[in-house]
């Protein structure tokens, strides 16, 4: 046995003797959403719930089901502080009724955050098992995890054999693990939506906008998926992106994604987060073609903008006539994050060749809202500034605002509204004294 | 906020007027520790003319109720309605505590478990 598995066997516990390492008041950060690790949060819960920890502070980004099985419950929010740096299903209620509380941040900055404002005592996440180098890989989960589990005072591990092993920079040593534990548990799924009508409509407007040989950012969920569908006929794209999801692995098994004429990382696919199915995490498993880096890296406005045709897509929730757009305020409260968005906004217009694309369907509710309101309802905060709105796409069209006046601004996003609502909206552009 | 205090049997009924928030939720866990140190252990909450309730007082209501454990004593809820109930779903703190429709239908069931002592 080499000395980096005798070091594994010394530090390697159950998941009750790793959560006792944890002390009252301390900081918990956890992997981000596929790399929570259940086995410890839900040792962290158990003494919780029998009365051994109290005053935690716990940050998530993104909770799935571990987290909110475990820590995330009511019963233990006297004793647990949640917080959220981005609003998602799973603590969305919490922070509506203030047991969680959201931090606002750009993606790309909770690295620094966790580094220089945070003072971080314990940090869990999932990893990959150990080889022979002694090296754990942090999988689906570089982001900000890789920082926090540098930046704290004690760092433990839970390694699970499903955890893809990643290239690029998402190496971990043993020497900079404290404790071990155990649980091969299959790893969670974001099984992909059924694709709404509206989302072939926009997948084609927008896949005419990507170039052969782009360097592409997706989301995912229905609009981006459709847009990797519609992009089975393009050449040589290549891939540098906040979330890898399973459109992406389509794209590059049928060759349309080759990286060939990425001005960095060529032939690499880049990515800080992976969120998909069984087959994405299969398939960026020991796969050289596939990197992974820190989120202050990937998500680097300056680092996105050297990939030339660099084309961004991200979602909004609204957009006002101004040009302003909305992708975290519902109902007068958080419910979502700003995440990457803003990061990828500004990278891709500043990359040349480069096009930032924000996709919404028109209406909601049924058809009961527009989505392009004249005005945000008070207290509804800004995720894209107006100057940083490039192209918005909804189903009846796309519009560039770029280098446009508040008139024409006005106008182009009325044309891209529902028609049973541009008649009044016209009417509130007078009002507004914009036409 | 206003708070109102009655016993009936081997319940304190607490009926609360009023906003129980960051600013009245100290008030309110001081007045529920004076009955308990007294050795009362059974509250009936009635909200009926509570007009909000805020993150501090669900979180203080649920730690009184942990520390009412360790003498079999319980917390019930009722009189939730509008934005009040709205919050107790919304945090999931409907699945912790017992919430009855009327406090004469809450009375009948803490009147059936053993005074302490």
């Amino acid at each position: 046995m080499n000395t980096y598995f005798t070091e594994y066997k010394r530090k390697l516990t159950d998941p009750k003797g790793a959560s006792e390492k944890i002390e009252n008041g301390n900081t918990i950060v956890h992997g981000l959403s596929i790399a929570e690790p259940p086995a410890l949060l839900s040792a962290i819960a158990d003494r919780a719930r029998a009365g051994r920890l109290r005053d935690i502070k716990i940050y998530s980004l993104l909770p799935l089901a571990h987290a909110a099985k475990t820590v995330l419950v009511p019963d233990l929010s006297d004793c647990i502080q949640a917080y959220s740096w981005f609003v998602a299903a799973a603590d969305r209620d919490r922070v509506k009724v203030g047991l969680d509380y959201f931090v606002p941040n750009y993606f790309h900055q909770i690295p620094r955050l966790c580094r220089d404002f945070m003072k971080i005592d314990v940090t869990i996440t999932t990893v990959s098992p150990m080889d022979k180098s002694g090296y754990f890989s942090f999988g689906t989960a570089n982001d900000f995890t890789s920082t926090a589990a540098r930046h704290c005072g004690k760092l433990i591990v839970e390694v699970n054999q499903n955890m893809p092993r990643v290239f690029g920079d998402s190496l971990l040593h043993i020497s900079e693990v404290d404790a071990i534990v155990e649980n091969h548990v299959p790893l969670l799924e974001m099984v992909p939506p059924e694709p709404e009508p509206e989302d072939e409509i926009i997948g084609k407007l927008i896949a005419d906008l990507v170039p052969d040989g782009a360097t592409i950012q997706l989301g995912v969920g229905g609009i981006p998926n459709s847009i990797a569908r519609h992009l089975g006929g393009h050449k040589d794209l290549g891939i540098h992106t906040e979330v890898f999801g399973p459109g992406m692995v389509d794209l590059i098994e049928k060759g349309v994604v080759t990286g060939r004429r990425k001005t960095i990382h060529p032939r690499k696919s880049v990515f800080t987060v992976t969120q998909g199915v069984k087959r994405t995490y299969e398939f960026i498993n020991d796969n050289p073609s596939i990197e992974s880096y820190p989120v202050s890296y990937v998500n680097e406005p300056a680092v996105i903008a050297q990939n030339d045709n660099m084309i961004s897509i991200n979602s909004i929730i609204e957009v006002d006539l101004l040009g302003q757009c909305n992708a975290e305020f519902l109902g007068g409260s958080q419910f979502s994050g700003t995440g990457g968005q803003l990061d990828f906004v500004r990278g891709a217009f500043n990359s040349r060749g480069g096009k930032s694309i924000l996709a919404f369907y028109s209406t909601a509710k049924n058809g009961e809202i527009s989505r392009v309101v004249p005005r945000f309802q008070t207290g509804t905060v800004v995720t894209t500034p107006r100057m940083d709105t490039h192209y918005l796409v909804t189903e009846y069209g796309v519009v560039n605002l770029k280098g446009k006046s508040t008139r024409e601004r006005a106008l182009d996003i009325i044309n891209i509204a529902h028609p049973k609502f541009r008649e009044s909206l016209l009417r509130e552009a007078e009002d507004m004294h914009l036409i | 906020m206003e708070i109102h205090a009655t016993k009936e049997g081997n319940a304190i009924v607490i009926s609360l007027k009023g906003r129980l928030d960051a600013v009245t939720s100290s008030e309110f866990e001081t007045s529920l520790s004076d009955w308990i140190s007294k050795g009362d252990n059974n509250f009936l909450l009635n909200f009926a003319d509570l007009e909000y309730i805020s993150s501090a007082a669900l979180r203080s209501i649920l730690a009184t109720s942990k520390k009412l454990k360790e003498t079999q004593g319980k917390i019930f809820l009722t009189g939730l309605h509008g934005p009040v109930e709205e919050v107790f779903k919304i945090s999931g703190f409907l699945s912790i505590f017992k919430v009855f429709a009327s406090a004469e239908a809450a009375l009948k069931e803490i009147w059936k478990t053993k005074q302490p002592g």
